[in-house]
């Protein structure tokens, strides 16, 4: 039962992660072509491009964050689990206990600080696209980052019963 | 050195030796900083995080992956290794060499190491053995020429390296080829010296102009990158980030529509891909900004910088400290958090040893791109060991010789710095 819902959970993020990293990563390389093109073409520049592409690399950022949990690609200093094999398994779990923390700040800070932008409600400068919407991303990103930790350390420690209970969990 | 400092760099140090995310390691160490040191709120390193990624320079970084993952998923990298091969593979060790060229080739298109290992090691070192090539030949060029992708620009170290340093990225793109083309030529006169009597290697005949001419017309589309990128950024008429933006359309279009290597539903996972291991680059730039800031708000650098003066007092032990020490560092940790970290420690002594910053983004580059196959702790080793199937000491044995040329190129580098600053300074950029 948990499981299923896990799994639901899964896909639902995964659509959701790899749908906007595609969407703003095309639109980023699309308008900054285009702005190429228009420059060398007809000597004309779109003045909103850059300012997109600014929100771009704070959404691909943030979202791509939680997908880089869920798939364990975070860059870490492996010499202690090279040398240590023993120390992998729990090494991992203290890493994505600190993802956990980690996000709880992100969304704690986040949420002040989006709330914040709804009272004074600022807007960015060419796109006017309100502030909110960007620092949105803090709250939401953590969430997702929070939820994507807690998978991952759930697949750990079924894969770690699950081992035990075969009599080989020594090597893993 | 106050004790809050040396608290604060074993905090770091601890975290990167648990093997916490190296993003974490640096925030969780200017929270702790800011905690118990000074009487700021976090809420400004959140601000920090958020505002470092606000930042228009960085898109080079995602662009730069993302044609690197099109060209692997796609055909160009196959058609390079064909085109390096029909060019050298009749010299005695001719596969060997177009090893190294490949690696070089694709280095001029893609910004990292470890990438490239996988991409080129998983083909080259089975392609190698059947061809009657020394095991451990075979392993020692396949684990230190991905290094080439980090020296050869563009270079995401390197881009990263010019935004903290504020020195010019055509002119740190520029200093990378001497020394690329350089560790190219000396693998290249070793193994021609290492195969010239053996008999054991398949030997290929001396190619046609006919067969040259038909494998460089295939590989005419993909050779063509790296002569938008690197035409376009130094005759001026792309900024490293149009270069970018416009190499990725051009391997789109090759692969969908010229090679039909990629349909446009693998568009999605390529693009997808490359936005979360720039996500895992990028997000180690927010951490350092974040670390960074609580530097220099404790004014850290400053007092580092004293004490060094204090200790060295001639350039050329300075330079070789810096060697030694990215060296070992370079063998921890990636080039990119390494950079990112070290950069602002590092580069208020230069003027105080008169080190030009242009020369030192060189140095600790092409030092911390050998670190990544410097034994015993270096990642290539482990990842082409995995490949080969071979243990941590043969593999450690195998990059000695290969070890040397890139040593001694970097030698050369760090020493002359007419030298390595020629091309820079050829185009006006220094």
């Amino acid at each position: 039962m948990f499981k299923k819902i896990l799994d639901r959970v899964d896909r639902f993020l995964s659509f959701v992660e790899e749908w906007t990293l595609f969407l703003t990563v095309m639109a980023a390389l699309i308008s900054l072509f285009i702005n190429v093109v228009l420059r060398y073409g007809f000597n004309y520049s779109l003045a909103w491009s850059e300012e997109l592409v600014r929100e771009v690399i704070i959404y691909t950022t943030f979202i791509g964050c939680s997908m880089a949990v869920r798939n364990r690609a975070m860059i870490k200093v492996d010499a202690a689990v090279q040398i240590f094999p023993r120390l992998r398994m729990p090494l991992t779990f203290l890493g994505n206990i600190c993802i956990v923390i980690f996000s709880g700040i992100l969304i704690y800070y986040g949420w002040k600080m989006t709330n914040l932008q709804v009272f004074t409600n600022q807007k960015t400068i060419i796109l006017k696209i309100p502030l909110v919407y960007l620092y949105a991303i803090l709250p939401v990103s953590g969430t997702m980052m929070m939820i994507r930790a807690f998978q991952v350390i759930f697949e750990d420690a079924s894969e770690l019963i699950s081992g035990q209970t075969h009599g080989r969990g020594a090597e893993s | 050195m106050v004790s809050s400092d040396i608290i604060i760099l074993l905090i770091l140090i601890g975290c990167m030796a648990a093997n916490i995310p190296v993003f974490l390691c640096l925030f969780f160490t200017s929270v702790l900083g800011f905690i118990f040191f000074t009487d700021l709120p976090i809420q400004l390193l959140v601000q920090t995080l958020f505002r470092s990624m606000d930042n228009f320079a960085l898109v080079v970084v995602l662009f730069f992956i993302l044609c690197g993952n099109i060209m692997t998923a796609g055909s160009i990298v196959e058609k390079l290794i064909k085109v390096a091969n029909t060019l050298v593979s009749w010299l005695p060790g001719g596969l060997g060499m177009s090893g190294v060229l490949a690696c070089g080739l694709f280095g001029a298109i893609s910004g990292s190491t470890v990438a490239t290992v996988v991409a080129l090691g998983g083909f080259m070192i089975p392609a190698l053995i059947e061809n009657g090539y020394p095991e451990k030949y075979t392993v020692g060029i396949m684990t230190t020429s991905p290094n080439l992708g980090v020296i050869i620009p563009p270079s995401i170290s390197m881009i990263l390296y010019s935004m903290i340093s504020n020195v010019s990225l055509k002119g740190l793109f520029a200093t990378g080829f001497l020394p690329g083309l350089l560790i190219m030529l000396g693998v290249c006169v070793y193994t021609y010296f290492y195969f010239r009597k053996d008999e054991k290697i398949v030997k290929k005949k001396v190619p046609s102009p006919k067969e040259t001419l038909v494998a460089l017309k295939e590989g005419f589309w993909s050779l063509m990158l790296p002569v938008i990128i690197f035409g376009g950024i130094f005759s001026g008429a792309f900024t490293a980030n149009e270069a970018a933006v416009v190499a990725c359309v051009y391997a789109f279009i090759v692969e969908l529509f010229i090679h039909r290597s990629i349909r446009f539903s693998d568009v999605k996972k390529i693009t997808v891909s490359s936005a979360v291991t720039s996500a895992t680059l990028l997000i180690i730039v927010a951490g350092a900004t974040c670390f960074g800031r609580y530097l220099t708000l404790e004014s850290i650098p400053g007092r580092i910088t004293e004490m060094v003066l204090q200790a060295v007092h001639s350039p050329v032990v300075f330079l070789l400290v810096m060697n030694i020490l990215l060296l070992l560092i370079g063998m921890f940790i990636d080039i990119i958090s390494a950079t990112l970290i070290l950069g602002p420690v590092f580069l208020p002594m230069l003027s105080a040893f008169n080190v030009d910053p242009l020369h030192f983004g060189l140095i600790m580059t092409l030092n911390l791109a050998i670190g990544y196959c410097t034994p015993p702790m270096g990642v290539s080793l482990y990842i082409s060991g995995a490949i080969a199937r071979r243990d941590i000491i043969y593999v450690s044995k195998a990059v000695i010789p290969f070890m040397i040329i890139q040593l001694a190129v970097l030698m050369l580098m760090t020493y002359m710095p007419d030298v390595a600053l020629f091309f820079p300074a050829l185009l006006g950029l220094d």
